[in-house]
């Protein structure tokens, strides 16, 4: 009981700290936000001579943001050697 | 299992689900998609095959050397790519948002999501056989 309390007490208060953060967040849209600072700008300024890509949000996520992609894949393989091993490899006869 | 409905409507819907995910990869470089995306819709229909038909009706089979082979291929490609920008003095992977060099590295890297998956989906559905009763006709 007393422990079942304990958990909701731990819960309310994550609760309350996300509400309070995102009463505090800027709105969305606004020009003055934090993040939009000068990577916003020299991404828009230089974006095509930097990547010759057509598309602004591709430009960022495969080539600004490529070693992401690269992280994302080891963590894949990653995944799949741990899974392999646990359950056993078992090659087709 | 032989459900008429299942069977109907995962063999109708496969091809679109297929041709949507070559639509991802393919479109990799000039729009917000690529291998990721791309490379899962390709693999649901696989497990979609299994779910419906089940292992043996669908004849996948899990094979080691497959799995690890194609990953480590298509990574090491992945960071080919990558390298191949220097030869045109740009930084490392800065030739991923370009046609040639980064359809190569978006079909590399949705063939690596797709193997995964469906590998990985495959070896558990053979680990569970004969507990879930997924391949029972």
């Amino acid at each position: 009981m007393i422990r079942r309390l304990l958990d909701l007490a731990v819960a309310a208060l994550i609760l309350g700290v996300l509400f309070v953060v995102a009463i505090d967040l800027p709105p969305f849209g606004l020009a003055d936000a934090p993040s939009r600072n000068e990577t916003v700008a020299r991404y828009i300024q230089s974006l095509r001579e930097d990547t010759g890509s057509h598309n602004a949000v591709g430009a960022i996520i495969f080539d600004y943001r490529a070693y992401d992609t690269l992280g994302e894949a080891t963590v894949l393989f990653t995944a799949a050697a741990a899974a392999v091993m646990a359950v056993g490899g078992r090659h087709h006869e | 299992m032989n459900d008429v409905i299942l069977s109907l409507v995962a063999r109708n819907f496969m091809p679109f689900i297929l041709v949507y995910g070559f639509h991802l990869i393919f479109h990799g470089h000039v729009a917000p998609v690529g291998g990721f995306s791309g490379g899962t819709s390709i693999a649901a229909t696989a497990i979609l095959a299994v779910l419906v038909w089940g292992l043996e009706g669908t004849g996948l089979r899990y094979r080691d050397d497959a799995l690890c082979g194609i990953q480590a291929v298509t990574l090491l490609s992945y960071v080919a790519v990558g390298a191949a920008a220097w030869l045109v003095s740009k930084p490392f992977l800065g030739v991923m948002g370009t046609f040639p060099m980064g359809l190569v590295g978006e079909l590399s890297i949705g063939l690596m999501v797709g193997v995964t998956i469906t590998g990985i989906f495959i070896r558990l559905s053979e680990a569970t056989d004969g507990h879930s009763g997924s391949s029972d006709d």
